[in-house]
This record gives structure tokens, sequence and C-alpha cells, in this order.
């Protein structure tokens, strides 16, 4: 309790001098204290990715290695948001739990948000804010199924996105949405999953679409006066640096979406954020350059979104594999030498460790058992090998490379990765980072797009498809952060869909037949598992409610696989949809 | 008297069963509308029947369609081998032909997959009737047959209107307020 009153009379002073000067903030308002020490408050999950550092690392350890095979359901919760819209015939969830003092803030996948009571030991609903969601206006225009990662928290509100494009401002205390504002434009194939982040009283948010010919972006809305204060581009327009990287107008409909909720680093100021993959997706011949800054990790100024550097992993990339990822900031000894470091699993299939200080190269090794697209990379600029850069179209390795003359082709990884959107975890005590892998290969078909053609801003742009003759199984691969090499690989016969949380000894993660489980931190060992009997596409938290430690992780298939990939794993097409919480504790 | 009821009761009996029958076998727009939306049609071809590239595949653009109504029967039955296009009957490549192959003759990993429901024979009848009608031949899609498919309650079918119908019609559609970008320009 003393800390607790503490911390929010330095949440009171914050507030008075910085941020908000004529806001009343009350106990268990959420300033930037509260959130900067995040990775102090062992009870809560305050911020998508627990801590602006990206490392969904919690020091609890009730549950630890000797004591999970005693883990056991204590509460079940079931939410709503499973109808369908548009194509699509099911919403799913994919979101990131937020818990404070013993209270639940999540997500369905329509962004309906929940305010749930956790103290004895059940899940009482509090409220529900329904966003009211256009469904078919979004639904219509969502690549990858109905979805939502989750909430935000600031001040005396809850933040959350709509997939149809808005913001949302919604009173903690009541329920009630306070004010919304219009962030991304369905008119234009923009459509909004991430959970947003908030940083000094500034919502950042991203956008989807990039298979819809967007020019992606990422935008800051100042919660006091509920305006967009910056917006930064993610593909220069001509002329601009970095514009010469695309010809002619073909940046227009580059793509470069930025939907996974990036991180933040205080001492300097600094957003980290992960750009998807050019469009269209296929056709890299459409586009000649090396198509800035998709498939790029961006660090950005704060307070104006001006770019500070950027690291390109797959220059004119014909794959598909877009760079979206979570970067996780570790500060560790490599080779002898302490660095600042960004981490970053792509869906190209490899890790990277970049200096965060500059955007230098540290060092980068696949995670993936087979990789097709390129021999390797440069161990000096941790580009492709055979990238070119007087090269305006590369080919990488040409005999598997779609092309317009290559116009069926075998790649591996296939184009939902290597990594997708479920988010690593970072273990400080043995320097170890765990990935949720998608082992895959499939098949890519190139249909070139036309230059100058009439389409809508609504239709699919994305110059061919892939289909999915081969099997797609996964795996948790753990990496030695400080030698950049791999240290551990626990094999599973169904693709990560869902990400992981690491705890000091143990890894959880759930599979879309509905395992969910805890392996060792060091051995990667399978310690415990629970058969949730939905698929999971989410990851786990976990907190302390009246000093009690809980797991919780959300149940219902969402996402894209179930729609256009489940050909891959066929037994998975008896899955259900389903919409649950479920909650893990200790007797 | 007994006999004469019983009679003009059969008689009722029978003319009632011959109505429903008949109305059931009507190619009502309605319902083959119902059954393209409930079976997932627009999943793939989209509400336009356009179908084209998406993440799984390339669906047949059914507007533009050159397939007969007995060759469209045999495709929504049997789907298309080798595709993502479901066989929606359930006795596909079984007593059902399809093709002219039996589910043996289909090469390994080509058999087209399950559907989200099966269809009765009828409803693959209507639902095809439906894409005939209201589908095929059709040029570039409007307002009013996305608002005939989707109802007026979303904004789905705004952007096949001009932004001043839209007013007109007194609908508001939303507005992005977009800030400067400190990137743009020329270092």
């Amino acid at each position: 309790m003393a800390i607790f009153v503490t911390k929010t009379l330095r949440g009171l002073l914050l507030a008075s001098v910085v941020v908000a000067p004529c806001a009343a903030f009350a106990a268990g308002d959420v300033t930037q204290d509260t959130l900067q020490n995040a990775a102090n408050d062992q009870a809560n999950w305050l911020t998508h990715h627990h801590t602006y550092s990206g490392q969904r690392f919690s020091t609890l350890d009730q549950i630890n290695r000797d004591t999970v095979k005693g883990l056991h359901v204590a509460f079940t919760y079931q939410m709503g948001g499973i109808e369908g819209g548009g194509i699509w015939t099911h919403g799913g969830l994919e979101g990131t739990p937020l818990v404070q003092d013993g209270f639940m803030y999540v997500t369905d996948g329509w962004g309906g948000l929940y305010k749930l009571d956790l103290h004895d030991g059940r899940a009482k609903l509090l409220w529900k804010m329904d966003p009211k969601t256009d469904h078919d206006w979004a639904g219509q225009i969502a690549c990858c199924g109905i979805d939502n990662r989750g909430a935000a928290l600031w001040g005396d509100l809850v933040i959350t996105h709509t997939l149809d494009g808005r913001l949302i401002a919604t009173n903690k205390e009541t329920g009630k949405v306070e004010w919304f504002r219009q962030v991304a434009d369905p008119d234009k194939g923009e459509v909004l999953t991430g959970a947003p982040l908030v940083v000094k009283g500034l919502a950042i948010t991203g956008v989807a679409g990039g298979e819809f010919g967007i020019r992606g972006w990422i935008a800051a809305t100042d919660l006091n006066t509920h305006k967009e204060v910056w917006r930064t581009h993610t593909i220069p327009a001509p002329g601009e640096p970095g514009g010469n990287s695309w010809d002619g107008n073909t940046g227009a409909t580059g793509g470069g979406s930025t939907w996974v909720t990036g991180t933040y680093e205080p001492s300097s100021n600094t957003l980290f954020w992960g750009v998807g993959n050019p469009g269209p997706d296929w056709d890299s011949e459409f586009r000649p350059g090396d198509n800035l800054y998709t498939d790029s990790t961006l660090a950005l100024d704060l307070d104006t979104g001006k770019i500070k550097w950027y690291y390109q992993h797959t220059p004119n990339d014909a794959y598909d594999y877009d760079s979206v990822s979570e970067n996780v900031l570790v500060d560790v000894t490599v080779n002898g030498k302490p660095l600042h470091l960004d981490l970053e699993a792509d869906r190209n299939g490899f890790a990277y460790a970049l200096d965060r200080d500059n955007g230098r190269f540290v060092w980068g090794a696949p995670f993936v058992k087979k990789v097709t697209w390129t021999k390797g990379l440069d161990g000096e600029t941790g580009k492709p090998v055979e990238y070119d850069p007087h090269m305006r179209v590369q080919k990488y390795n040409a005999a598997v490379t779609p092309s317009r003359s290559l116009t069926e082709s075998i790649i591996c990884p296939g184009n939902m990765g290597g990594k997708n959107w479920p988010p690593t975890a970072y273990n400080p005590t043995n320097h170890t980072w765990y990935i949720p892998v998608i082992e895959s290969c499939n098949k890519i078909t190139v249909k070139p797009e036309t230059p100058g053609a009439k389409r809508s801003l609504r239709d699919w742009f994305i110059g061919g498809g892939p289909t999915n003759p081969e099997r797609i199984t996964g795996s948790v691969t753990a990496f030695d952060v400080t030698t950049g090499k791999e240290s551990g690989k626990h094999e599973t016969p169904w693709p990560l869909l869902g990400g992981l949380l690491a705890t000091p000894s143990l890894v959880f993660y759930g599979l879309p037949d509905g395992h969910f489980a805890a392996l060792d931190a060091n051995s990667l060992n399978e310690l415990w598992h629970f058969e949730t009997g939905g698929g999971v596409s989410a990851p786990p938290v976990t907190f302390q409610v009246d000093g009690k430690q809980y797991v919780a992780v959300l149940v219902g298939m969402g996402g894209a696989w179930d729609k256009w990939f489940v050909d891959s794993t066929p037994e998975l097409k008896t899955m259900n949809p389903s919409s649950t919480l479920y909650v893990f504790a200790l007797d | 008297v007994t006999r004469l009821h019983a009679a003009a009761g059969l008689i009722l009996g029978a003319s009632l069963s011959l109505a429903i029958i008949a109305r059931a076998q009507e190619p009502h727009d309605e319902s083959g509308l119902h059954i393209f939306k409930t079976a997932n049609c627009a999943g793939c071809h989209n509400w336009t029947g356009m179908g084209g590239g998406n993440y799984g595949g390339a669906a047949a653009n059914l507007r533009a369609t050159q397939l007969t109504r007995d060759q469209m029967i045999e495709v929504v039955r049997c789907g298309r081998v080798g595709t993502g296009m479901p066989h929606f009957s359930r006795r596909a490549y079984g007593d059902d032909a399809c093709f002219g192959m039996a589910a043996a003759d289909v090469p390994q990993g080509m058999m087209p997959p399950g559907p989200l429901r099966y269809l009765q024979p009828q409803e693959i009848e209507t639902v095809v009737d439906y894409v005939t009608a209201s589908v095929k031949g059709r040029g570039a899609p409007t307002f009013a047959e996305c608002q005939a498919f989707y109802g007026s309650e979303s904004r789905v079918c705004d952007s096949y209107e001009t932004p001043a119908q839209l007013a007109a019609a007194g609908h508001v559609h939303p507005h992005v307020d977009v800030a400067p970008d400190a990137n743009a320009g020329p270092k």
C-alpha cells in the first residue's frame, strides 16, 4: 500500500508539471511514471508488451519450474465478439489483457472492451464498452481476420482501436465512451488491429492494409486535445529522402503497414516500430528499388515522429516478408562490448540484433530450420548476401524468388513466416530471447499487377497469392542474445500463432489446437500443459491479485489461419470458433 | 359425406403439399442471396462475385463467368480440383458424379476442400440461379447492388457513391484529420 501511495503521489507531481496541468489525477490513474516503472510493478500488466521495452518478462515466481505442475484453471470468462462481418465468418481473440490492481481490461475481435473484477477468484463483468464497429465496412477489407490486440491505459481512460479505424477513449470507472476520433480510413483499405501505445499523453497508432495498396503510416494523437499531432508515412514521397527507392508513383500503393504495437526508450525519447511488406506483395518488378521503409525497423522521435534511423531487412521484397514485429529493447554485453540492443524476429526467418543507438547491425541468424530465399546474411551489414545495391529488382536466390519469369515457386519460410505478429519474450536473468516460430514453406503464384489499372481503393493489391501444399509446424526457439547463437528449440506440431510470456524459470505458449503449456526456461522441456479446447492465437500474461499469481490467456482462433492457411494443418479444420478468457492459478 | 370430406381433405392436402414444394423449388432470388451469404461464397468471391487475388489464391470472377447453369452447378457441387473452391455436395466424387472422376481419380493433395456447410441439391440450384440472375454478366458493381447485399446500416457501400451523392442523401461518412509529416519535403 505504501508503494502504491508513493507512486500515486509521484504520478500527481508528474501530471501537474508535465502532462496535464488541469487534469485531476485520482488514485489508480495511470501516468507516465506508472508506465515507465511497469517493470517494477510486480502485480500488474499495465502496457501492451508488459513494459515499454517489449520484453514480456514478469518477475512473478510463485508459479515456477517446481510448482507449475500444480497449475490449474482458476476461472474462465466467456467473451463476445465472435460474430462475422465482410468476408469473415467469425471473430477471434488475439488480445493481450491488461491488469491493474485486480481489474482486467480486455478486448474482443471487434474492439468490444470488457472490465473484469478479478478479486475473489472469479471474473466479474463490471462493464462492457461496445464500440459498435461497422462490421461489413471493416470486415470486407481486413486481410487477416476480425482481430484486436488490446488496450492501453492513461489517466482515468482506457484507450482502444477498432477495426473500422477509430481511436476510442473510455472512462475506466464507468465504461462510457468519453470521445473518439477516426484515425484510419477504411475507404482506402486501412484498418486497425493493434493495441495503441500510450507515451506521455500521446496515443500511437499503427495501421494495417498492406494487401490493399495503402501508403502506410504511424500517427500520434494527443489524449488531451484529441487531435493528431504527427503522422509519419512509412513510404517517402517522390523527392523526399528515400523517395528514389520507388519508381515513379509506385510508392503511393506501396504498403508499409505498421500494425504491431511498437516499443519505447525513455532515455532517448525514441519509439521503435516495425514496418510491413511492400505492395503488391509478390510482384516486385512492379516497384523497382529498395522500397523504403517497407520491411524495416524505424526509430522515431516521440514528440515529432521524425525518423532518427532505419534498418531494412529485405529490400525489394518479393515474398511478403514484412518486418512489423515488435522491437525488443535489451541492454547486454556482446563479445565484451556493452550494447543497447534492438531485437527483431522477422517474417523472413532471421533474428536480428541492432545497436538501437544508431541502427547498426550487430548480429543476425536464422531461427527457422529451413530458409531457401537467401544463402544467409552478410556478417557486416546483415543484408542478404545476394543483395546488390545497384540492382533495382533483387533476385536473391533466383531459383526460388517469385517473379514475372518464375510465376510459381515454393518459398521457405512461407509468407506467414518465420515469425508473424505473435510476440517474443526475453528473460534478462539468462539473457535468453524466445521466438514463437512458424516453420513453413508455401507456394507463391505471381499474377503481375498492371500499372495505372483502374482499381477500387478497397481491392486487394498483391500481385499473386499463396497456396499451402506443404505441412506447416512450429517451435519455440531460444537465442542467447550475448552471442547471437540459437540455444534451444522446442518443436511443436502446429505453428505458434499466439506469442510468448517469460518468467524467471518458465516460458508459456499456446497452440492453435488448444494446447497451452509451460516450458522450462533453460531446457525448453515441457513441464505442464492444459488442453483449452479452442485455438490459442493470443499471448499469455501473468499478474497478481491479492498476493496470488495468475496466468491468463485468451482462447478463440483469430487471424488469417483458418481461412487462408489451414490446408497446411488440415486437422485444424475441425476447430470451432470460440471466445473465452482462461485464468490459471496454483492452489 | 364422410367420404366426400375425406376426398376433399386429400385433395386439399395434396394441393397444399404441391404448393409448398412449388414454392421451395422456385428460383427465388432472395433465398439464393441468403445461401450465397451463409455458405460463405462472398468469403472468396466477394459480395460482388468478382473474386480475384487474395491470401486464399484467386477466386473466379462470377460476373465474367462463361459457365452454363449446369456447369456452374457441377462446380458448386464438386468444387475445383487443385484450388480452394470447396465441394458443396456431401456426396461429391462418390455417388455424385464430378467431372467424370471418383475420389480415387483425384490426384494426391488436389481434392477440393470441404465447405463451411454442405448444401442440398436444391440449395445448389437456388444459389446458381441467384448468380445467374444477379451476378453473371453484370458490369461494375453499384451502390444499389451493394445495398441489396449488405443493407443500408453499414458504410461498406459508401465508396460506390460520390461524396456529393452521400451528402445529398444525408449520409454522414467519417473524415480523417491528418497531421503534418515531419519527414516530408526534401532534406
